[in-house]
């Protein structure tokens, strides 16, 4: 039954790109619309399965594999999405974001089957903070992906003085620069804090800390390069198209980490 | 009824300018006609828009010939003109045409350019003058209720208004697509040309600070620096203010650029967190347009902005069959409406005639059968409603595609109506 409300949610989430799709190219006056709805009725199933599963499995944060793992990601991005941005919305994210949702959850029901390399962490609530940190700064970056991917076409537009479609149903270059800045800000310091109270846990649970683990090299190193960026564009020193560039790359990164890690041994294993 | 509803008029399409202007109603003038037409033995009522793009006489009269003979006599008694001079230009609409130019003219679909909103406004006060000297009766009154209700329903169902289209509304169209609000961006203008002058007066309305005014001419410049409170700057010192400013339009009359890559590229080169748009209205132009190649830097020359136009008119001519659709239903319900009324003499005839006869009958009934005066009465009133329902439903049906008057004639003569007294 669970499985089912998961596939369910990305029919929703295919939908709504459906007729974000139909809105964007002009054929469906009310498509933003009914994508919305569509996205939030995808939110509430997604919403239900994590009810059941945490029911079902007695953890409060129910991520205990790959699929767990995927499917909760999406979940988070389109909380950020839709209610945390909900002043931010507007199709052209819709359009951008409902692919990587589909993707997501796509993997979850399909490419990532459940192994348990190591045995299950224990319900500690270092644990639960270190998973709610971590999966939320991977939706903020994917926020911030999504403006720098309309940032650059934006951009494209008016540099090449093309007023097509793009141009009209894009937001202008300094909100999408916002909305690349900002949640990229939220997601390096929750993206620190999951290392840094990963460590504790690790610490705490095991009597060590994973500094050896290849996932948390990489999610250090992800963290590394956004606080760096942030940086140079607090200080002024990197254009918004640098920045946009960025967020797009590192968000490759960012999924490389997440799906990638699944290939390494390591002691985030019962994730991949 | 309504094949007597007329428009008679010309617009941009077919008349110059020089006859427009000449034909041109000034409000003194528009009451002057309106007052000529209070009360008139041919045009019963009467409604004027004159506009810089059109002039146009809208009325209703019963005597089908007579209007546009009247109509010309008019323009001649008030302008200094010979009907030789604009005859040829004119057009003159009748009942379900006239109505439809009237939507359509009101909805910005017959203007210059497409989907333009100004026009409705310019409706609505024709008619509010009509209304106030007394030349609008039910016909027309009701035709303008439904006419501005669809000017507003075309502009909200559809996108024919969207996109700016002309020169300065496009310059800040792009500075909203830059910029988001514009509130708080400082413009610097070199050069104080019409169209640059017309330029900041739109960037000021959309929230722009007007910070620097560049101009050749001190007396024009320093004018204009006081009426938008900004810092007068001559031709030689505007370049380290450069780097203040988030907008710049040139507009000089300069025969080669006067805005150079060498002076840009070093500005942009020490801001990284702003872009800088640049608007060059100037022909011959008067920035380099290598200025574009710099990061951050979006130059835009006239026929940049003519381009952006051109694109904009052309998403609004795709909204036109959806503009049309509208103004096809309402010109239908309007029709419908009037083919109702029409149709009400004949009905209150016909009901006469069943009163007439119903009564002659149930009374010889409640003679016969000592039934009272009220259960008479009850009697009556429901076999008037029963009798009367599918007539009324069918005229009503038969209202949507004009055949409500065959029915009528049908009840004329299959019931003699026009006997009764």
């Amino acid at each position: 039954m669970a499985k089912e409300l998961l596939a369910v949610t990305a029919f929703f989430y295919l939908l709504a790109f459906g007729a974000h799709l139909l809105s964007f190219s002009g054929k469906g006056e009310r498509g933003n619309r009914a994508a919305f709805r569509l996205m939030q009725a995808g939110f509430i199933c997604a919403t239900f399965y994590f009810v059941m599963e945490a029911a079902t499995l007695g953890t409060f944060v129910p991520v205990i594999d790959a699929s767990h793992a995927l499917a909760f990601f999406a979940w988070s991005l389109a909380f950020v999405y839709l209610v945390l941005l909900a002043k931010a919305q507007s199709e052209s994210f819709g359009l951008v974001l409902t692919p990587v949702l589909v993707f997501l959850l796509g993997m979850a029901l399909f490419g990532a089957h459940v192994r348990r390399g190591n045995p299950l962490p224990p319900a500690h609530p270092l644990f639960m903070l270190h998973i709610l940190s971590a999966f939320f700064a991977y939706a903020s970056f994917a926020i911030s992906f999504a403006a720098g991917v309309l940032y650059l076409i934006q951009r494209h537009e008016l540099k090449s003085k093309h007023a097509g479609t793009f141009y009209h149903k894009l937001p202008a270059l300094e909100d999408l620069e916002r909305l690349i800045d900002q949640p990229m800000g939220w997601g390096a310091l929750l993206l620190a804090g999951a290392v840094a109270i990963g460590f504790a846990w690790s610490k705490a649970a095991y009597g060590a800390y994973w500094f050896s683990d290849p996932k948390t090299l990489i999610t250090v190193f992800v963290t590394l390069a956004y606080g760096t960026v942030l940086f140079l564009r607090l200080g002024s020193h990197l254009r918004a198209r640098q920045a946009a560039i960025f967020s797009v790359a590192a968000f490759a990164l960012v999924i490389l980490s997440f799906i990638g890690t699944r290939f390494l041994h390591g002691s985030h294993h019962f994730l991949a | 009824m309504d094949m007597g509803i007329f428009a008679l008029g010309l617009n941009h399409k077919e008349c110059p300018v020089q006859v427009r202007a000449r034909l041109h109603f000034s409000p003194a003038m528009t009451e002057a006609a309106l007052r000529a037409m209070r009360g008139d033995a041919v045009v019963q009522e009467f409604a004027l828009l004159s506009t810089c793009n059109r002039v146009e006489l809208y009325g209703y009269s019963e005597k089908k010939a007579a209007p546009r003979e009247r109509l010309l006599t008019l323009i001649e008694s008030l302008h200094d003109i010979r009907r030789a001079e604009f005859e040829k230009y004119l057009y003159f609409y009748e009942g379900r045409d006239a109505v439809r130019h009237m939507f359509r003219v009101a909805a910005g679909l017959d203007s210059l350019v497409v989907g333009e909103c100004e026009i409705l406004g310019q409706f609505r006060e024709a008619f509010r003058l009509a209304g106030q000297a007394g030349t609008v009766h039910a016909l027309l009154y009701r035709l303008m209720e439904k006419v501005l209700k669809t000017g507003k329903d075309v502009h909200a169902r559809t996108k024919i208004t969207q996109g700016a289209v002309s020169i300065p509304a496009v310059a800040v169209e792009l500075a909203e697509k830059i910029f988001g609000s514009l509130g708080g961006e400082r413009v610097m203008v070199v050069g104080t040309g019409e169209m640059g002058v017309l330029t900041l007066k739109n960037l000021r309305e959309a929230g722009a600070d007007i910070a620097y005014i560049v101009s050749r001419n001190e007396e024009r410049g320093k004018a204009l620096a006081e009426e938008y409170g900004a810092e007068q700057l001559t031709m030689t010192d505007w370049a380290p203010a450069l780097k203040n400013v988030d907008i710049l339009i040139a507009s000089t009359s300069a025969p080669e650029p006067v805005i150079l890559h060498a002076q840009v590229a070093p500005v942009m080169a020490g801001r990284r967190d702003r872009p800088l748009f640049l608007i060059d209205i100037a022909v011959p132009r008067n920035i380099e347009s290598q200025v574009n190649e710099i990061d951050d830097v979006y130059l835009y020359n006239v026929d940049d902005l003519k381009g952006v136009s051109a694109s904009n008119l052309k998403l609004r001519r795709g909204e036109l069959r959806a503009a049309e659709a509208i103004v096809e239903t309402a010109v239908a319900q309007y029709h419908s409406w009037v083919e109702q009324l029409s149709a009400r003499p004949t009905v209150e005839r016909f009901e006469r005639f069943l009163n007439q006869v119903m009564a002659k009958e149930i009374d010889v009934l409640a003679r016969e059968t000592g039934l009272s005066d009220d259960k008479k009465n009850q009697l009556i009133n429901r076999l008037r409603a029963k009798l009367l329902h599918r007539p009324v439903e069918k005229i009503k049906e038969a209202s949507q595609n004009g055949g409500v008057a065959k029915h009528l004639e049908a009840l004329h003569s299959l019931f003699d109506l026009d006997e009764l007294d």
